[in-house]
This record gives structure tokens, sequence and C-alpha cells, in this order.
């Protein structure tokens, strides 16, 4: 009990006292920058990213601010290895490999956030998935032919190894104390260098996983420990789809004659570093683009009277990393195990879609291609028809037949089966940030979020929209594309003109993009929720990185639960307790009561069949074999670093006392007896004699 | 429990052991004779005259006094060094590895033992989990005591047996080869499978031969130390943070009622073993001296140490002569069969034999599968891995944890052992000779250094140390009570509680002082 | 990696220590004994003066309060060992075959003394040392007047916890002497010294390190002299040493 007692105590005392925090010494010696960094990723041949080393990189502060400057790194380091501190102009193919090939003097590179001068800062290849894609065919997307290419200012940065961590820091305070420690111990009497004590980084971000996807596989599934570890896991997650009407329940599977039309765009973005990246261009826009479509579609056709066909919208995800989420949708489709069992419908094959219509990159919202392998009629029939209300709303569309197709999800279809009936919605592409981390709403037409505070479940008059929007508002010409091509699926359902003066809802548009560019404290978000009130989001954008296989990621399940409140129809006379089993489900809708809608929406499994095929050939390409390394943890720290000197100098007084020490105590020791007057007996253990 | 000191034998092992004529001139006399001397009658002349009488055979009668009682204290001190020692090691080993090794300092998964797993934020709640986790553990380790107990009390030494050597085998191979494995990880060092499971194979087949037959000292104390730091690290990985406390505080209490109420399990267990005047599994109890037991006589064995037995068998004069000074007398002792200690034989033939046996094996690979299917056998046939293991461990644990201040032997310290197999009345045990010396169980090895592992799990160095002179602190009173008391001690309570005194104290009170201090570089 | 500098500081401090333990202690069990119980009642102190500081601390800056508080507990633990070897003096004569021990006196003193003085070593910088095995060195946040070679953080405390060491062994046997043979001058030489280097190592704060640095290791003189006399020692003694004769 006293054990017990005494225990209780000491807790009530530490509990009581929150006491005098003082700061241990180690903590004065270290300031932590906020950042993130490069990450290392794998797929079958290679490893991408970058990595520190184990236990952290440690180099000296040096700040970039011309090309010039890159000289003294290169050519004449005097106390290496050097951090150098990379504004994003600068932060270009050319100087990043010769910092590489300089490597053994540069143990971090530092990028800083400084937009002013920037006018395109894009990592990915020219020609993003080149390998997934219609392979061996002649006149795909070619580095050597700049006008087949889709990412012309690609630097292909994130597709290479470094032998150093890349830290990125954004916050402009953080910037300015590891520029201030610069000045004060880095900044000037460079030769003198190697005889000061200086103000240094240290990058921790080491990457367990090596070599190449297949390697770390092996390693992580070996089952030969008690402590299982992973050294890196599959990039994977979910695609989402929601079909226009509900599909009929089923008991047995059977194949059936049902006829489809798919609307398809991706929904994850990427870029260099960890948790950053927004996307806004390159993937938002055709994103938000077919959620109005949905919703549109799904408010003009609440029943599918005397409509033979359906609709079904699919996100995909992990398509940045060669079709990830496409290429397992085909996959389950092949083995007819799409839908799964559980939802109790009809598996789909290839033969039950009419066609597909594909969402693109649309840079250029005015001037629009449709994109086709084969002529296909349903296609044709489908652009005659874009073309026309295309026109109405100041559209230009054009049929293009062309092997050198869009890097989108058409291609994984695309390459099963050549002939398959799809259509790929695109612009010129003209993004200067893609995929990286500038592509965010100022790229997206200088976005500004309206606020305008309006039920957006509804659609809007032109003239409505017209008096809360600019017609060169982003909102706007993404609301012209969604009803345009909302309209044209209608005909083509349909068979019948549109007649409706009401469409798709800018300031739907609107939330979106405040959602996933700005907050996911928004409306839309809330009012997909089973109860909103009170509830109080993460004040970030969602990430939209396709990431691993660790519970669902914000952006699929806000993809889920939009879904769900947009591509449904509403049910009356059913209270909130009665509506729990799927596919009904309650949403508080925009004015928080809340509703019961009839759901359609689902989710598949996004995850390469590379890693579910029994012995799967990793060199064979068929499939995406992105992995993502694990690692322990990532974080930097500003610190001085003593110079040699100083570290020799202790070193030195360190060791002659020590060696002092013991000669003279062995001196005294032996020569205690003259030493100390004594006459006392010696203890055996002693030696009695005098030294000397 | 656990320390138990197993005080000198009563009359009746006196008696008993007249029959031996060897043994007869052997006295037990305890320790402590502070009580009893007056301190003015130690003067230089009466300790002149002990050492004299060192040399010579002392008079057989039981009755030498306080004289040398006396001298049992001069080689107390002695021996609480040699347990220093050793416990330091083995905090020493811990604390290095979780300063190191990240694994063992993470928690993540628990064991069965303690389904509380302290989520809540509320001290409180947190505070009953990790009292009701501490008692479910505790009450485990009870029934185990009690069902050793009673297997001892029916004799059923083969079924005791087969559990230590069962459970030995565990920590020997899968701890070892978790540690081997983590600290790899830990320094980022790749190796190979074959090397790997040389190594493992070497390392358990070695100590299995240390701990239960034979083997150098060095190396039985050396196996025993790594043991207890392994126990004492799986004790601090697996166990949720509050409950490491609440275990340590609560065993401390149980070692109490267990060693000293008159029907406390150990109690008993210590006063059967004095009865039967045996020693207490050896393979769980650390001793500043030699400890061999013999298990499972096999024919070539016992022939060839018959033969080495009579080789090494000094006489009187020889072993008389042997320096008292640092102890080495001490470490001479306690051989059954052969003395392996002595100059002249450094590694016995047997021992270098089965070693190198041992080595040839490896390299079948056939054996290696065997070996390797019975591992995994055993790891995976239990619902969660650590399952057999811990349920044999806890008892363990209470047997190992045993301090023994034998009777100083006033005939003759450094006296050689030169029994023969003639003189083991039962083949599979060893009868005890009584070593001198105190003997600490592994149990107290692996508590203490759960202490100050996980004190020093938190990165602060003064609380590390303050926690470590706190046992030693606590150790030496035990030894002195010990002394004064001459019968068997818990060795838990006092350390434990001064430990945890100064672990809070010094984490609470002291760190926010001292580090004020050095940052201002202000000197006391 | 500045491993070196904790190398370098570790022996610094430690080396002394090292050798006195393992060239005078390390062979009798009773004085190691001593020796960690000397280390255990200098913690005591630590933990009654920084209690003591600690309850003040909320109320105001107690700093200077906590280090002449420390200073009093100090020294009444040095006289609490004083006591407590004193009276098992005979006692411990049943543990030891060493005679020497109890013959001379000094020896119990500076046993003790050495651990007094290791342990107080051991709480004021083995944080420190731990903080050095980093990448980093001190100064990231002063002024830069401060940096090395002008002023070296790591090598300043090291050399000031030696001599902290140092005086405490000197210390322990001067009082010890005192108050044998109630020789109040040596008791009152002890405390005062005490608190002289005690707060004198306040201005370091200030920058003030060379004035610190040449006050302490000045005392350590001194009170080392005084010790040399006490234990018997003398001039005559010193050049007989000295010359080998």
């Amino acid at each position: 009990m006293v054990g017990i007692l005494h225990l209780s105590v000491i807790f009530l005392i530490q509990g009581l006292l929150p006491g005098i925090n003082s700061e241990r010494l180690g903590e004065q010696m270290y300031s932590s920058i906020a950042g993130t960094t490069c990450f290392r990723r794998l797929n079958a041949t290679h490893q991408t990213g970058c990595s520190s080393k184990e236990g952290g990189s440690v180099g000296v502060l040096y700040f970039i601010e011309n090309q010039q400057d890159f000289g003294f790194l290169l050519d004449s380091p005097t106390s290496p290895p050097y951090a150098p501190v990379i504004p994003p102009e600068l932060f270009t193919r050319e100087n990043l490999l010769k910092l590489k090939s300089a490597a053994k003097n540069i143990s971090v590179v530092v990028l800083i956030n400084k937009i002013d001068k920037l006018t395109n800062f894009t990592h990915q290849l020219q020609c993003p998935n080149q390998y997934s894609g219609l392979n061996g065919t002649q006149g795909t997307c070619d580095v050597s032919r700049p006008e087949t290419v889709w990412n012309p200012q690609g630097t292909g940065l994130m597709h290479e190894d470094f032998p150093f961590p890349i830290h990125y820091i954004a916050d402009p305070l953080e910037i300015e104390k590891i520029r201030k420690c610069f000045k004060k111990f880095n900044d000037f009497e460079y030769e003198n260098h190697p005889w000061r004590s200086l103000c240094s980084i240290e990058v921790q971000s080491f990457m367990s996983a090596a070599g190449n996807s297949e390697i770390c596989n092996r390693r992580s599934n070996f089952i030969n420990n008690l402590s299982p570890v992973r050294y890196c896991d599959p990039l994977e997650g979910k695609n989402i789809y929601a079909t226009l009407f509900p599909r009929p329940q089923t008991v047995e599977r059977v194949e059936t004659t049902e006829k489809l039309i798919l609307v398809t765009c991706r929904l994850d973005s990427t870029s260099m570093f960890d948790e950053t990246g927004l996307g806004a261009k390159d993937s938002l826009v055709s994103y938000i683009t077919l959620l109005n479509v949905a919703h549109m579609l799904a408010k003009v056709l609440p029943k599918n009277n005397g409509i033979n066909k359906n609709v079904m919208f699919v996100v995909f995800n992990g398509e940045s990393y060669d079709y990830i989420g496409s290429q397992r949708f085909v996959y389950e489709m092949q083995k007819h195990n799409f839908p799964y069992v559980h939802t109790r419908t009809n598996p789909l094959s290839f033969e039950n879609i009419d066609f597909m219509i594909d969402l693109g990159v649309l840079d250029d919202f005015d001037n629009l291609d449709v994109y086709t392998l084969t002529d296909v009629p349903q296609i044709q029939e489908f652009l005659a028809k874009l073309k026309s209300i295309g026109k109405q709303f100041g559209l230009t569309v054009n049929g293009k037949k062309t092997v050198n197709l869009p890097p989108t999800s058409a291609q994984s279809f695309l390459r099963e089966q050549e002939s398959f009936p799809v259509g790929i919605l695109s612009s010129k592409p003209s993004n200067a940030f893609y995929h990286s981390i500038y592509d965010d709403a100022v790229n997206l037409m200088n976005f500004t979020y309206a606020n305008k505070s309006l039920d957006f479940t509804s659609l809007m008059s032109n003239d409505l929209a017209l008096s809360y929007f600019n017609e060169t508002d982003v909102q706007m010409k993404i609301r012209n594309v969604a009803t345009v091509l909302a309209i044209t699926l209608y005909e083509t359902l349909t068979l019948k003109p549109f007649k409706g003066d009401e469409f798709v809802n800018p300031i739907l548009i609107d939330e979106v993009l405040y959602c996933f560019l700005e907050s996911q404290n928004c409306p839309l978000l809330k009012s997909t929720l089973r109860s909103s009130k009170g509830v109080v989001l993460p004040p970030i954008p969602p990430p939209r990185y396709v990431s691993v296989a660790n519970g669902l990621r914000e952006a699929t399940i806000w993809t889920y639960r939009i879904m769900g409140l947009l591509v449904s129809q509403k049910m009356k006379d059913i209270e909130k307790d009665n509506c729990t089993v799927p596919p009904l489900n309650w949403y508080s809708g925009y004015s928080g009561d809340g509703e019961c809608r009839l759901t359609t929406q689902n989710m598949t499994h996004a995850r390469s069949p590379a890693f579910d095929i029994e012995d799967y050939d990793w060199k064979s390409g068929r499939y995406s074999t992105w992995t993502e390394s694990t690692w322990q943890q990532i974080s930097a720290r500003i610190f001085l670093r003593p110079s040699k000197t100083q570290e020799v100098t202790t070193l030195t007084i360190g060791i002659v006392v020590l060696i002092l020490s013991f000669a003279l105590i062995f001196l005294i020791r032996n020569g205690s007896d003259v030493l100390f007057n004594e006459e006392l007996s010696r203890t055996e253990n002693t030696v009695s004699e005098v030294a000397c | 429990m656990d320390a138990v000191v197993s005080q000198s034998p009563s009359e009746s092992q006196n008696s008993q052991r007249n029959r031996s004529p060897k043994r007869n001139s052997q006295n037990y006399g305890a320790t402590s004779t502070r009580s009893t001397d007056v301190p003015g009658t130690s003067t230089a002349e009466n300790s002149s005259e002990r050492r004299r009488r060192r040399n010579h055979p002392p008079t057989p009668d039981g009755g030498g006094g306080g004289r040398e009682d006396e001298e049992g204290l001069k080689y107390g001190a002695q021996h609480v060094i040699k347990l220093f020692t050793p416990v330091s090691l083995c905090m020493l080993v811990v604390v290095a590895t979780i300063n190191t090794v990240r694994f063992y300092s993470t928690k993540d998964v628990y064991l069965l033992y303690t389904p509380f797993h302290e989520k809540s934020p509320d001290p409180g709640t947190k505070f009953w989990n990790a009292l009701a986790n501490s008692l479910i553990l505790m009450s485990v380790i009870v029934v185990m005591t009690i069902f050793l107990i009673f297997l001892y009390k029916k004799r059923f030494y083969k079924v005791i047996h087969g559990w230590l050597i069962l459970s030995s085998f565990m920590l020997l191979y899968i701890f070892s080869y978790l540690y081997l494995e983590e600290l790899l990880r830990a320094y980022n060092i790749p190796m190979d499978y074959p090397t790997s499971i040389l190594i493992m194979w070497n390392f358990g087949v070695a100590g299995m031969i240390a701990i239960h037959w034979k083997g150098p000292l060095r190396l039985q104390q050396a196996y025993l130390i790594f043991v207890a730091a392994l126990m004492a690290l799986v004790f601090i990985k697996y166990l949720p943070e509050w409950t490491t406390w609440a275990v340590l505080a609560v065993i401390s209490i149980w070692d109490l009622v267990a060693v000293l109420s008159p029907k406390g399990p150990l109690r008993i267990l210590v006063e059967t073993a004095q009865e039967r005047n045996e020693q207490i599994f050896p393979a769980l109890i650390y001793s500043s001296a030699v400890l061999y037991t013999y298990m499972g006589v096999n024919l070539e064995t016992q022939e060839r140490s018959g033969s080495v037995g009579s080789n090494a068998l000094p006489d009187n004069d020889q072993s008389g002569t042997a320096s008292t000074s640092d102890g080495t007398g001490a470490e001479a002792e306690g051989t059954p069969l052969v003395n392996y200690n002595s100059q002249r034989h450094g590694i016995s033939n047997i021992f270098i034999l089965t070693f190198c046996f041992c080595f040839v094996f490896v390299f079948l690979l056939f054996k290696y599968f065997v070996i390797f299917v019975l591992f995994y056998l055993i790891l995976f046939s239990t619902a969660a891995g650590f399952t057999q293991e811990w349920q044999s461990a806890p008892s363990d644990r209470i047997t190992r944890r045993q301090i023994e201040v034998q009777a100083n032997d006033a005939n003759n310290p450094s006296q050689y052992r030169t029994v023969t197999t003639d003189n083991v009345p039962d083949p599979a045990f060893q009868p005890s000779e009584e070593e001198r010396g105190i003997k600490l169980g592994l149990g107290d090895f692996i508590f203490y250094s759960v202490l100050v592992g996980k004190a020093s799990s938190y990165g602060d160095w003064n609380t590390t140390i303050a926690c470590f002179l706190a046992i030693l602190i606590g150790l030496c009173l035990t030894l002195l009570l010990l002394a004064v008391c001459r019968k068997a001690l818990p060795a838990l309570p006092i350390s434990i509680t001064f430990g945890l005194i100064f672990c809070f104290a010094t984490n609470a009170v002291i760190k926010p002082f001292t580090e004020e201090l050095s940052s201002r570089q202000i000197f006391i | 990696m500045t491993v070196a500098e904790f190398f370098g500081c570790t022996f610094l401090v430690f080396g002394p220590v090292l050798s006195m333990f393992i060239l005078t202690l390390a062979n009798d069990p009773i004085r190691i004994i001593i020796f960690i119980a000397a280390a255990f009642f200098w913690l005591l102190s630590l933990l009654v003066s920084s209690l003591i500081w600690f309850l003040l601390s909320p109320l105001f800056d107690a700093l200077i309060v906590g280090v002449v508080v420390s200073v009093i507990c100090q020294e009444a633990a040095r006289y609490l060992v004083f006591e407590l070897l004193r009276r098992t003096e005979t006692g411990l004569l049943e543990f030891t075959d060493n005679n020497s021990i109890i013959q001379n006196k000094h020896i119990l003193a500076y046993v003790s003394g050495l651990g007094f003085g290791t342990s107080s070593g051991i709480f004021i910088l083995t944080n420190v040392l731990a903080d050095m095995v980093g990448p980093a060195t001190y100064g990231l946040n002063i002024d830069e007047s401060q940096i090395f070679p002008k002023n070296n953080f790591f090598l300043i405390s090291s050399a000031l916890t030696l001599a902290i060491v140092l005086l405490n062994t000197f210390w322990n046997i001067i009082l010890f002497d005192g108050c044998k043979h109630s020789n109040y001058k040596k008791i009152v030489y002890v405390i005062f010294t005490h608190f002289f280097v005690s707060l004198i190592s306040l201005l370091n704060q200030q920058g003030y390190h060379v004035i610190t640095l040449t006050a302490v290791y000045l005392s350590t003189i001194v009170t080392g002299t005084i010790t040399y006399k006490t234990v018997g020692g003398s001039l005559q003694n010193f050049t007989k040493f000295i010359t080998c004769k």
C-alpha cells in the first residue's frame, strides 16, 4: 500500500503543480523549422524522390539569390557539406542536377516559398504516365517531339532520385528565421568558414525503402520476424462512383444488356512534397465539372421514365501514378467483379458501356477538344450535340482523332481494347504549375471565394447567375462547360431537346472550389454530414494525394458524401431514424434541417492489380507498381554547427586532462608515504614503495 | 518476494550435513555480528587473528561464535560489490537499449495481461486502469507461484525443470532474436539469414548449457544478466505507461508478503529447500558465487566429470593459501563436479567438446530446420505469441528472486569443491553445496532494470542516475538488514520504494532546478 | 557531429574522477560502498534544496535562494556523513580487511568527498553532456560576441564542474578534520569558500566567465593546499616527492 500511496501522492503533485518548466539546454541549442519534405516513391524499376541520411542530414545554410551563387557551392565550397536555400525560380532541372552531381558537398536542399518571379514550376514529366498508356504505338507522347507532349514545361524532377533531402518551407516566418541565422553566422568571410561555427540545418526524412517496389514488397511481406515491419506501401485509395438512376437490385448476379454512359474524371493530384499540392487546375476543375454535371442531371431527370440508358459517374483515384484507379476498375470489370457482390447489383462489363466521356484538363475553358482513338458512332453523335449546344454558351468544341491522347483515365480502357468507345474532353494543356505546390487558387484564374450564402443545391437561371458572377469568373467558366455537358447528356438520354432555363449553379461551383482550395470548414461539406450542428471541420483544404492504405483520405470521404448529397433523390416522409440503411442516407443539407435521400454512390478499390496478382511479373509494365516508402519522422531544425577547431580543442583538452590525471594520481598514490608523511602500514593491494 | 535470503541452515541441516565427513567441518554462522559484538572488541588484533585462523582448519563445532560471524561481514562487503556490478551492468544494458533502440520505448501492442490500455486522457481513469492491470498481472504471478510451490512440495522436479528449460529456451531464442532484430534495425545494418541463424543458434545453445548445465562462471553470469535485461526490456515495451509503475509498486508489496509472512509462498519455498538441503532453481538465481546444477545425468559426462573432478581435487593447503582479498575464493566455490575456475583448467574439456559439437551441428541444415520449426510451432500455437512464455515466466520470476546469504564457510573460505558424483543423492538435482555469498533472484534484476529503464525513457539523465543510486542504496540497506535479521528478506521493497520516490521526485523537482542551474552555468 | 566535444568534456570532468576511482577506490569494496553512500547523501541534499526552490519559485525568481539553500544543505549533508562514519567507524572495521581505512581517517574523508563531488558533477553536467552528442553546439540564440573562441559554453561548464568536484573532495577532508578536532577555523573556511564559489558562479549569466574561472580555480588551489597541509603534507615533503627522494 505504501507504494500505491506514494505513487498517488506523486501523481497528485504532478497534476496540481504543472510546475516550472525550465528549458533544457538542448532545447536552446536547436530551433525547429516547420515545413515538408520530398519523400521516396518506388516503381518496378526505380526509386524516385529523396531521403536523408539515417539520423538526419546536416548542411551549412547558404542562401542562393541568383544563378551565380551556385558557383560557390559547385566550385569552391569552403566548409562542406552545404545546404543551399533555393528560391523556386532557381529550382530548375539544370540546377538540381548540378547539385546532384556535386552531392558530396551538398547534404540538404531547402526550397523556400517565393512566388514573385515565378513563371512555371512543374516537376511532372513532360509525358505524364508515358509507359502506362497506349503502348508501342507510334505518335503517342514523345519527349523528343515537343508538339506531342502534354506538360511542355515539365522538368521531371519528381521522377529523379536525389541523394539529399529536399525540404520545402512555406511559412514566411520560418524563412525569415533561417535567413536571420544565415546572416548572423554564415554570410561573411566565406574563406573563414572552416574555422567558424556555422548556422546549419538538419533534415530528418530517412526513407526505409530502397531499390524498387519489387525488392521492397518482398522485404515487407517476408514473414520472418516477430515484429513485422513495412518498408513501403502500395499507393492506393478508393474510386467513387454513382449512377444517375438506381440500378436494379438483384440477388443472382447475371450479366445484363443494361447500357450505361460512363462520365469519368480523376480525384487525385500530386506534388513533389508531402501533404502539399492542391491540384486546382490539373484535376480539381474536371472534378467539379463532373460533380455539377451529375447534380444537374439528377435535378432535371429525377426518374428514368422511358429512358433505357443510365449514366455512371466515376471519380478515379491514383491516376497521377500510372492510372491506378482506372486500371483497377478495368481489371475488376474484366473479372466480372464490378460492382462488388455486396451492392447486390449485376456485374458490368465493357459490353454494358454505351460510351465513355473522360474529362481531362480544362486549362482553356472556351476551346475544348474531344479526343478519340477510333471512329465511334456514339461519340460522333455526342460530339455533334456538344458542338451545337456549346455554341449557345460560347464554347468551341472540336473533334480530334489521334493516337496522341491526353494522359487521362481513358488510356486504361483503350489499352485493354483499342476500339473502346471513349471520348476525352480536354483542352490544350497550358498549366505552368501542373502537379506542383503552386497549382492553387491563384493559378486557377485567381479564384476568390464569393461566399454568397445561397442554396447551392438548386439550379440557377442564366440571368441570376450573371447577377452574382462576371462572365469571366472561373465559376462561370466551369458552369458553362458543366452545363453544356449536362444538356448534351440529357439530350442523348432522352433523345429530346432540353427545354429548361435553369442550369448548373455557379454558387455550387464556388462552394466546392472553396472547400477544396481553402478550407474543409465550408457550408457544402457540412451539409453532407448527417448532422452539422456545432461541427467544426479542419480549416485546411483536404489533401488530394492518393496516399497509402491507412484509413480513408479526406478527399475520398468528402467525394463520397458530396455525391450522396448531389446525385440522389430526396425521399419525402421518411424520418431520420428510419433513414439509416443504404441506399437511404440522411444528410443535413443546405438548411441544416436534414433530409432523407435515396443515394446511388459507392466505392471500389483503387489499388493496382499488380499487388493482388500472385506472382505478378514486376517488369512487365502492365500495371502500376508505385509504392511509397515508409519513414519514421520528418523534421527539420537549425542550430550552430561547431567548427573543427572547436571540436579538436575540446577533445584535446579532455584527453590531456585524462592522461595527466591518471599519471598524477598514480604518482601521488605511490608516493603518498613521502607526500603525506605517512608512516602507516600499507594495504596489501597498494604498492608501498615509493615510485619514481 | 523476491529476495529471499536463505539464511544459515538450521540445526537439522547441520546434522544432516554431518553425515558427510567433508562437510561436518563447515560452519554455517550467518552474517552480522553487529548486534552481538561489542564494537570495541574488534580490534586490529582481532582481525589478524581472524586472518590467521583462515589458514587452519577450524574446529568442527558450529559454535565458532561471533568471530566467524564477523568474517561474514568482511566478505559481505565484497559480495555487495559483486552484486552491484551485475545489477549495474544489467541496468546499463537496459538503459543503453532504451536510449538507442526506439522499438523498446514506443508503445503499440500490449500483453494479454493488461487489458486496460490507458487510452483515456483522464488521470483518474488511467490510475484505475493501471491498478487493475497490475492486480491482474500480480494475481497471475500469485497463482503461478502457488502452482510452483505445489510442484516443488510434491517433488515434481522434472516438471519444474522442463518448465524452466522451456522458458529459458524461449527467452534465449525468441527474445534474443527480437533484440537482435531490433538492434540491427535501429542501426540499419543488413544481415543475412544464415549469419543470424548461426549467431542465434550458437548464442542460444551456449546459453542453455551455461545456465542449466555448466560453463565458465563469467559466461553464466553474463547470460543471466542478459536474460534479465531482455526480460526487463520486454516489460518496458509491453506494459502501458502507468501500469509499469503500478506493477513495480504492487510487486514490491507482494514481495514483502510472500517472503515475510509465515505462510508466504516464497518463504515456504525457501524453507522447504533448506529442509531438503537443496538449491533453489539455479537457472533463476544470480549468485555472486558459482552455481552449477547437475541436470540429466548422462553416462559420458558423468564419467568425464568424475575424472576431471578427481584431477581437480586440491589439497587444503593449496586452497588455504589462495588470496582472499579480491574474492577469488568465493568464485572458486560451488562447482559440484568440476572446478572450472581453477587456473589449471580454464574452460573444461567437456565444455569445449560440447561447444564444438554444437558448432558442427549448426552446419547440418536439417537441424536448423527442426529447430526453426519448433520455434515457430511454439510461437504460433499460442494465441498471442508471448502467451506461453508469459505463463511460465511470471512464476519463474518469483522463484528467481532469491537472495541467499549463505553462512560463511568459516572452515576454509577458499576451499575448492571436490565433491564427486558419489555424493549426489538425487541424480536429477544436485544437492546444494552451500556457497558463501549473496544470491539475488533474477526477478530483482529485472524489476530494478525496469525501474531504471523506464526512468531513462523520459530522456532525463538525472532521473536515471538518481534512480540508480537510490536502488543501490536500497540494496545496501537490504543487505544490511539481512546481516541483522539473518533470514530471507525481500530485495524489492526498499530498493523499489527508494527508486520510485527518487524517480518521481527527480523528475518533478530536481530536474527543473538542475536544468535552470546548468543553463545559467551556476554551480552549487 | 560533436561527439568530439562530448568526449572532450567528459574526459575533462570525469577523467580525474575516474583516475582517482580506479587507482584508489576500486580495489576496496568498502570504499566503493562509502563512495556510493556519499553520492546518495549529496543527492538527498539536492533533493531538499530543490524542493525548497520548487516551492518558492512560483512566488519569485528564487534561484539565488536555491543556491544558498543548497550550499547549506550540502554542508549539512557533509556533516551528516561525518557523523555517520564516526559512529559506524568501529563497525566498519568488520567489513574490511583493510585497516588503513580506519587508521588513516583522511581516507574515509577523501572517499566520501569524492563521492560527494562526483555526484554533484554528474547531476550538474550529465544532461549538458547528453545534449552535446547531437550535431549542434551552444550559441544559436546568443550574441555574436559570445561565440567560440570568445566563449565556449561547454568547455567553461566542464572546467567549472571539474573544479567543483575537486573542491568537494578537498572540503570534505578539511571539514572532517575540522569536525574531528573541533577546529572551527577550518569549518568556517569550508562553508565560506563553498558560498563564495557558488555565488560567484552567478556571474556567469552576465558573461563574466573569466572572473568566475579565475576565482574558482584560485579557490581550488588554495583549498587544495590547505587540504595538503591537513593530511600531513608539508613543503618539505613536497620537495622530497618532487625530487624523488
